[in-house]
């Protein structure tokens, strides 16, 4: 028995000598981030980007693959960093191809991502990895044809990851990854480091995990992705795609958003100008430390109706145009106050009227309703979109202004 | 390390290990493709079914303190008809154990080594339990000692860390029209904790100990607490339909977590590679198991015998292990065992608990 068991022991020392799995690290091409377009792109709305490389015929070529089941209906691009630039401390080359650059984006048309995936080995000596994907840009026309097609693969695959920041671009989602950052080496690290400004600025949308999009659409609930527009050095997001389902039904603006964000309870942080009180030159900006919405719905009439509260909290950041020296008293911090108040719920019934426009509950008031009323939610759970765009939103909005500043 | 017998804390901690395993990885979607949003209150349920089961084989148990359940079989309803009913268990334990050995490995195979032949990884797997159950009760009992606190504290962290993306709406509302589905759903929590039963296989190496129903209930309370609170968090981060389409949403839930610095970035490893530590505990203690039902059916006394039953179990769970080659097939196979464990449960632990109660009082009155 014992020199059985010496014997298994031995061949675990054999089973223990290596790695089924290991690949050298210089052989890995790890994407870190990828752009979905549509293929071929819409005629009467044509994607165009910065991509400097991707047009001439043969590279098109090159991008092309033979296929078992025809059309192509995307384009895949993914950006890959080159090491041996990495290290370069000289002046900044950026992404998007050409000489010096330090990323090296591979596209491929076809139309199922794991094929794509797969045909890129054709093309690359390194074996793609996934697991430190940054970001997914996807094109507004292959969005407003919905995402669900698109997201499989990413969430299938056990090597990707949930945490992957999603965009949405007006333009070729390609030419978002073309971007030559300042600071950053790589585009897709640039961009997926950008919604942690919606701490300072509400217009970023911060919600914007792959798995949380998932899980949206999984649970049949409307959702938010952030906006994506790119110059040649510059990536901006502010504003949102707005979801229903998961086909794009539109786009919301920065502001429209802070007022989304309020109602929803998803508010982290950000500044609110308004004109002073009484003065039609000064502007006085708030920055909001706190803010929480009590949504109640009513069910009593044909279409139910929904009391939004929302309990705004900030500090006196700013005046422009106006010189208060010493006049910072209660009654005037009082008026302020009272027409913050009054410019947020105008723009949180704006806000919310476009959301009823694109017939998108990305307030949530769908699961107030199931939860508070689920008999009443049984009832209209199947037309929800009609009742929705139907419903009655009523906004409340009282704002205390914590701190003024060290001057008054 | 080596003691002569089980301290009261050793038995929890067994009980408590033997509960998890690779259940850990899927309860939720389990009870939640059935109960929906309440799965937690089905799984609440079945705990205290479980508990209320569990007393049965405690009490059985301490009616025979030097003998484990497949001998306890034997004693009370004689050579045959006693042998006759230890087939099942032993069916069960050893598909149980071979099947959690599979999913075991294909979660390795999923998340971690996607390149490694599932052969290698179940077969070492496989070597280094049957090592361990060789070694015999006391050594598993220590190694169950040093896995039982990372357990805990990981279980813990995890859920606590999770409640960062949780949203409480997805739990309400709470028993609307859900009544009957919660009721039933509440066997299928029950056989979430097929580990209670091992009270009744360590009870015996607890010589001198007295190990008290307290005892006994803490150890169970541990995965019953923790597999509630792990239910509810995962629907309040996932909603019930997300949790649905997720085969091992505990990972998931581990893939999910952010943190604003980088060094624990990929927080999932760590929780891969604890759960594989408490995997490894659970599938030990159903081997030992399941080589003591074979000692028993087999009548082996000869101490040889015991160890050649025991290395036996290399080629019978690998054998089980890779038999079904679909991953999916495994997972349907490992819940319908379900079945036999909760006719083992409902109908033959507790007939077994009263006839040996009659006559063991018959036997006291004589």
């Amino acid at each position: 028995m014992k020199k059985l068991m010496l014997a298994l022991l031995c061949a675990t020392a054999f089973l223990l000598t290596g790695c089924w799995d290991r690949t050298d690290i210089e052989s890995r091409g790890f994407v870190l981030g990828i752009a979905i377009d549509s293929y071929p792109p819409a005629p009467n709305k044509p994607e165009k980007g910065g991509s400097a490389s991707a047009s001439s015929e043969e590279k098109e070529k090159f991008e092309k693959m033979e296929l078992y089941i025809e059309p192509p209906t995307y384009a895949i691009t993914v950006q890959l960093p080159v090491m041996k630039k990495a290290e370069l401390t000289t002046a900044a080359t950026g992404s998007g191809g050409g000489e010096g650059s330090k990323t090296w984006d591979i596209t491929q048309i076809g139309n199922s991502f794991m094929n794509m995936n797969r045909e890129m080995a054709t093309r690359t000596n390194l074996s793609l990895y996934y697991e430190h994907l940054q970001v997914i840009v996807i094109s507004e026309s292959v969005a407003r044809e919905g995402i669900e097609n698109t997201m499989d693969f990413f969430v299938r695959d056990p090597e990707m990851r949930r945490r992957v920041k999603v965009f949405i671009s007006p333009t070729e989602a390609k030419s978002i990854l073309a971007v030559q950052p300042r600071v950053e080496d790589y585009s897709s690290i640039y961009l997926a480091k950008l919604p942690i400004n919606a701490l300072k600025n509400s217009k970023i949308v911060h919600e914007t995990d792959l798995g949380k999009i998932i899980d949206s659409i999984h649970g049949g609930y409307d959702f938010l992705l952030p906006r994506a527009e790119a110059v040649k050095d510059e990536i901006k997001t502010s504003g949102a795609a707005v979801f229903n389902g998961h086909i794009m039904t539109g786009w919301i603006s920065g502001i429209e958003l802070e007022a989304v964000k309020m109602m929803g309870n998803r508010y982290v942080g950000g500044v609110l100008p308004i004109r002073s009180p009484g003065d039609r030159e000064g502007i006085i900006t708030m920055e909001v430390t706190k803010s929480k919405s009590k949504i109640t719905p009513d069910i009593s009439g044909d279409f139910p109706a929904f009391r939004i509260e929302i309990k705004v909290e900030g500090n006196y950041a700013e005046g422009v145009f106006i010189h208060t020296h010493g006049e910072l008293d209660s009654r005037f911090l009082k008026n302020l106050e009272d027409d913050f108040s009054r410019q947020i719920e105008k723009s949180c019934l704006q806000a919310a009227e476009k959301l009823q426009e694109y017939r998108a509950d990305v307030i949530g008031l769908e699961r107030i309703l199931e939860s508070k009323h689920p008999g009443y939610w049984d009832k209209i759970s199947s037309d929800w979109d009609d009742v929705f765009s139907k419903a009655k939103i009523e906004v409340e909005v009282k704002v205390e202004l914590k701190l003024t500043g060290i001057v008054k | 390390m080596k003691a002569d017998t089980l301290r009261p804390s050793q038995v929890m901690s067994i009980v408590a290990i033997a509960a998890m395993g690779v259940d850990l990885l899927m309860v939720q979607n389990t009870m939640v493709s059935y109960a929906g949003r309440d799965a937690w209150i089905s799984l609440l349920l079945g705990g205290f079914l479980g508990i209320f089961f569990g007393g049965f084989m405690y009490y059985l148990a301490n009616l025979y303190p030097d003998k484990d359940l497949p001998q306890i079989f034997v004693e009370v309803a004689g050579k045959y008809i006693g042998r006759l009913l230890i087939i099942p268990l032993l069916i069960y334990v050893l598909f149980h154990t071979g099947l959690s050995i599979r999913i075991f490995a294909q979660t390795l195979l999923m998340f971690l080594l996607d390149r490694t032949p599932i052969f290698a990884i179940v077969i070492l797997m496989v070597i280094v339990v049957v090592y361990t159950v060789y070694k015999g009760i006391y050594t598993l009992s220590g190694v169950i000692d040093i896995i039982f606190p990372f357990a805990i504290v990981t279980v813990t962290m995890l859920i606590l860390l999770s409640f960062q993306q949780a949203e409480f709406d997805f739990i309400k509302p709470v028993l609307y029209n859900n009544y009957p589905k919660v009721l039933r759903g509440s066997f299928l929590g029950l056989v979430q904790f097929t580990g209670f039963g091992h009270i009744t296989y360590v009870l015996c190496y607890a010589h001198g100990s007295k190990i008290s129903w307290k005892w006994y209930v803490t150890g169970a309370g541990i995965p019953i607490v923790l597999y509630v609170a792990l239910t509810i968090v995962t629907i309040m981060a996932f909603n019930p339909m997300g949790v649905i389409s997720l085969t091992f949403p505990t990972l998931t839930l581990s893939k999910s977590i952010e943190f604003p610095v980088t060094f624990l970035e990929r927080l999932e490893s760590f929780v891969a590679m604890l759960w594989i530590s408490i995997a490894f505990g659970s599938i030990s203690l159903f081997t030992f198991s399941s080589v003591r039902n074979f000692v028993a059916l087999f009548n082996i006394r000869n101490e040889k015998f015991v160890k050649l039953a025991t290395v036996i179990h290399i080629p019978l769970l690998t054998i089980v292990a890779l038999a079904v080659k679909s991953g999916l097939k495994v997972i349907e196979y490992y819940l319908k065992l379900n079945y036999v464990l909760a006719a083992l449960t409902i109908v033959i632990f507790p007939a077994i608990t009263i006839i040996a109660a009659f006559k063991k009082r018959r036997e006291g009155k004589a």
